[in-house]
């Protein structure tokens, strides 16, 4: 009897040095013995074909096996295939992950849940874009959540909306994002039993840990936390000392924020000449020990501004705002408005800046974005669109509809808009359609940045003017003129864009109904 | 008799080919004269000159009839270098028979059949030429037997050679088959056992090319579709129509051969039978052609042609009639025991088949080294997710069994849509 493992060893070898007398066939191809041919190498390959044949069709066979686990039914309601199909075409061919969130959300509040097909590709984008992760996660399903279980990098995703497990093992054996986030919910219930329960190990931690794990202290922040962070202003980890001295400085009455007052105090003083009032600069003095150990840094991380005035703008930051309306005299929309002495009006400005945001102070923010002093310089070390966020809603609508107003388009009209959220009121869009209109109307237009694609996602859809008519129809008079005024060109693609996003967007909601 | 030669050159060259060293195992037996000459490659080439024909087989990759071997073997036989021999050799003996029973003297064509004629006498070329090529494949199949499967240990490549040479000898079919064989030296654990499997195959298929004129008309068909003969689309369309709802299973595109093509997996509603569209296109992107544009899900009514041969799956598209309309998951999958039948009856009826299309009814199961499939009564089969997103399917079926569409082959399940209720997902 020749079976084909002893083929497989002669030829191997070669059966010119082995030969090997081809007998009967094991199994079916046992009937065709017949047909082998006289010569060795043919008879061997002869029987290699018989036995193959016969492995090929009875060969495989049904193992059995384990089935597994089905996934636990689903009570939500599958998005629509159409749906389906709006979120692959947001996701891949625009890759507009703003607008992929808008959707998500508003299908997880429609109380839909992903199409299962989609589900690999959604968990597997969520899984490297930790902006689509929370989206993604309450459009999961169970269906979504158990597919997730498969892999370590999609059950992130799936935790991304979870409750963080009430569990000591997490804290004490879990990775660092499930221990800050075990914290952080520990601090929303019980500040001061979390805080303890992060001393009590504190020395045991990493350089690195440690500063992140300090950073959940900013919830539920309060005076009981002081002596802890004021320890930790002497850690051995200067980014642990440096974010312990921002935690200080966000606690009212911090003996921190006492020091940084004393600090200030002198700094700046007004000055009257005759009906003239204007701001004194006295520059502080290099930081001494105790100044680096509340966060203040020695020398300037930007080249282009000077060791003294770095100080000067650290020590404006670091006061509390309330200390320069109290000692001098003026609500903030007349401070940001006087002039400064000694040309120091940037790092002024700047420092407030900076407070302004530290103390999330609307009323502050609002005074310093309508001055036009400070200017570009003071805006460098934080950007208009960082403080617009600080205003209230009804001020950064004001704000963004009289920047539209200006013809010409710079960035600060486009940050305005920007800090808007969306869904955007029928008055914002009217002014944003007026601003593009004065654009084709002006001699030389300028370039359409980000406005036409905010627009698009932003239109508020029970706002059911024809905007998209309007938008190609805009496009089309842009295109127009585009001899007349070359940068006119550079209008009419993210116009008409914004005009299929905005049609997208409809669509979609409409599946949703 | 050098009046015999296509032109000058073939004079000159013939005179060097004549050169007796290069020549050995010579024989002259009644009208046939044949010898074996060194030639550049590594295999002497093969030569049988028939002088009653005057006809010439030799088999160098020249396209000159007849070449300067054949020439140089009539001129060494004409100086008498060419001993007389009681038993001609076994491949002169071969190419004399299938000359003789396929290519008898032809009387002068009457005026008015010269195409048919040509394409006669074309097509009695190839296969002349086929013949010839795969006569120096079996030599090359059992030279690797004797001197050991293991020379071609770690390599890749080996039988690249020999694949070129079969597609001068314009057997595109074996070509490929041996240009995928050259890669299972390289494929790790097992190879001899894969390659041997390999060679026999290419043996069978040379064994029943050498006797296609004996055998039954679908099997030689079967046989001259895997050697790779080109079947015309107009000799397609000549097969009786099968006219259907054909049910759109599955879309595979290849893209790693040299042209990329595209298969199209169907099922008749009525009849049942699968069928096969595939199109080729240099450039990959199918846009141009109507046969690339099935969309899995739909059903066309239209008439298929099939090509001619057993187990016969690929066809041609005639007439459409209508719009693809949307349809549901296909009827009847089937459980693995019916699969595995269905598949061992494929094989008894084309031994050389790769795969076949498979509707099953199952779920998939994640594995680090390989998935595999399990149908409702528990049995599994390996699932080939290369070049697929088996997530899709692991995701539509949640644990439970799905219809599933794909390939069925010896080495597994390869899934290419799954039904998601009435939608088909291609993976």
């Amino acid at each position: 009897m020749t079976t084909y493992e002893d083929l497989v060893t002669a030829a191997t070898v070669g059966i010119a040095q082995r030969p090997i007398t081809v007998t009967e066939l094991a199994g079916p191809a046992g009937a065709h013995a017949d047909v082998l041919e006289a010569d060795p190498a043919g008879a061997v390959l002869d029987a290699a074909a018989l036995l193959d044949v016969a492995r090929r069709a009875g060969g495989l066979a049904a193992v059995p096996i384990d089935r597994p686990v089905p996934g636990p039914p689903d009570t939500a309601t599958e998005l629509s295939r159409s749906a389906g199909a709006i979120l692959r075409d947001v996701l891949y061919r625009r890759a507009d992950r703003e607008l992929a969130v808008q959707l998500l959300t508003a299908a997880a509040d429609a109380g839909r849940r992903a199409p299962a097909p989609l589900l690999p590709e959604l968990l597997e984008l969520a899984a490297h874009d930790g902006s689509l992760r929370v989206s993604v996660a309450a459009l999961l399903g169970e269906r979504g959540r158990w597919l997730a279980t498969h892999r370590p990098e999609w059950l992130r995703v799936a935790d991304a909306q979870a409750r963080p497990a009430d569990d000591v093992d997490v804290w004490d054996t879990g990775r660092l994002p499930e221990r800050l986030g075990r914290l952080t919910e520990f601090r929303e219930r019980d500040p001061d039993a979390a805080r303890d329960l992060l001393v009590s190990g504190w020395i045991r931690e990493t350089g690195d840990d440690r500063v992140q794990l300090l950073g959940a202290l900013l919830t539920g922040l309060g005076p009981a936390d002081e002596p802890f962070l004021e320890a930790a202003l002497d850690d051995r980890k200067a980014d642990v000392r440096h974010r312990a001295a921002r935690l200080l400085a966000a606690l009212p009455g911090s003996a921190l924020t006492a020091r940084a007052t004393d600090r200030a105090r002198t700094v700046l003083r007004l000055e009257r000449r005759g009906l003239r009032r204007r701001i004194v600069v006295t520059l502080p003095d290099v930081p001494d020990d105790a100044a680096r150990r509340d966060g203040l840094r020695g020398a300037s991380p930007y080249p282009t501004i000077g060791d003294r005035a770095w100080h000067l703008v650290q020590v404006v930051a670091a006061a509390p705002l309330s200390l320069w309306t109290d000692t001098l005299g003026a609500d903030p929309a007349t401070l940001a408005d006087l002039e400064i002495d000694g040309g120091f009006g940037a790092e002024v400005h700047a420092g407030w800046r900076l407070a302004a945001r530290r103390e999330r102070d609307g009323a502050w923010a609002q005074a310093l974005l309508g001055t036009r002093h400070g200017g570009y310089r003071a805006a460098f070390m934080l950007p208009d669109e960082q403080l617009v966020g600080l205003l209230p809603l009804e001020a950064r609508l004001a704000r963004a509809t009289d920047l539209l107003r200006d013809p010409r388009g710079t960035p600060a009209t486009a940050a305005a808009v920007l800090a808007y959220p969306a869904p955007w009121p029928p008055r914002l869009t009217d002014a944003v359609l007026a601003h593009i209109a004065a654009q084709l109307r002006s001699a030389e237009p300028s370039l359409p940045g980000t406005l036409p694609e905010v627009l698009g996602r932003s239109v508020e859809l029970t706002d059911s003017r024809d905007h998209p008519a309007t938008l190609r129809e805009l496009a089309d008079r842009f295109r127009a003129r585009t001899a007349a005024a070359p940068m006119a060109g550079r209008w009419p693609a993210p116009l008409e864009r914004a005009a299929d996003v905005l049609d997208l967007r409809r669509r979609f909601f409409r599946e949703l109904q | 008799m050098l009046a015999l030669a296509s032109d000058n050159s073939s004079i000159t060259s013939a005179r060097a080919a004549g050169n007796p060293h290069r020549w050995y195992d010579t024989g002259a037996s009644g009208e046939l004269i044949w010898g074996l000459c060194a030639g550049s490659g590594a295999s002497p080439y093969q030569v049988v000159v028939d002088v009653s024909g005057p006809a010439y087989r030799c088999s160098c990759p020249s396209r000159k009839v007849p070449c300067k071997h054949a020439l140089g073997l009539l001129l060494g036989w004409a100086a008498g270098t060419v001993p007389d021999t009681a038993e001609p050799a076994d491949y002169a003996v071969e190419w004399k028979r299938t000359r003789d029973t396929r290519a008898p003297a032809r009387p002068r064509r009457p005026p008015g059949e010269r195409d048919e004629e040509a394409a006669a006498k074309r097509a009695q070329q190839r296969s002349d030429r086929v013949a010839t090529g795969l006569v120096e494949l079996e030599i090359w199949l059992r030279d690797q037997v004797r001197g050991g499967l293991s020379a071609a240990a770690g390599s890749y490549g080996h039988a690249d050679p020999v694949a070129a040479r079969m597609v001068d000898a314009q057997a595109p079919g074996v070509a490929g088959l041996l240009r995928r064989l050259s890669t299972v030296p390289a494929s790790g654990d097992g190879w001899p056992a894969r390659l041997l499997a390999g060679y026999g195959r290419l043996h069978l298929l040379a064994r029943a090319h050498a006797q296609l004129d004996r055998l039954p008309s679908a099997l030689a068909a079967t046989v001259r579709a895997h050697v790779g003969y080109t079947v015309t689309r107009a000799e397609v369309l000549a097969e009786p129509a099968v006219a259907d709802d054909w049910l759109v299973l599955a879309v595979r595109d290849l893209t790693d051969g040299a042209i990329p093509a595209r298969r199209t997996w169907l099922r008749g509603a009525t009849t049942g039978r699968y069928a096969l569209v595939l199109v080729f296109d240099p450039q990959g992107d199918f846009g141009g052609n109507e046969d690339a544009w099935f969309v899995p899900g739909t059903a066309v009514r239209a008439e298929l042609h099939y090509y001619p041969g057993r187990a016969a799956t690929r066809a041609a598209v005639g007439t459409r009639h209508g719009e693809p309309v949307a349809a549901g998951p296909p009827d009847g999958p089937l459980d693995l025991a019916g699969q595995l039948s269905e598949w061992a009856a494929v094989v008894e009826l084309d031994p050389w088949i790769g795969d076949w299309p498979a509707v099953l009814r199952g779920v998939p199961i994640p594995g680090v080294d390989e998935w595999r499939f399990a149908d409702p009564q528990g049995g599994s089969v390996p699932l080939l997710v290369g070049g697929i997103d088996p997530w899709v399917l692991v995701a539509v079926a949640a644990g439970a069994p799905a219809v599933v569409a794909g390939e069925f082959s010896t080495d597994g399940f390869r899934p290419l849509t799954v039904w998601h209720g009435d939608e088909a997902v291609r993976l």
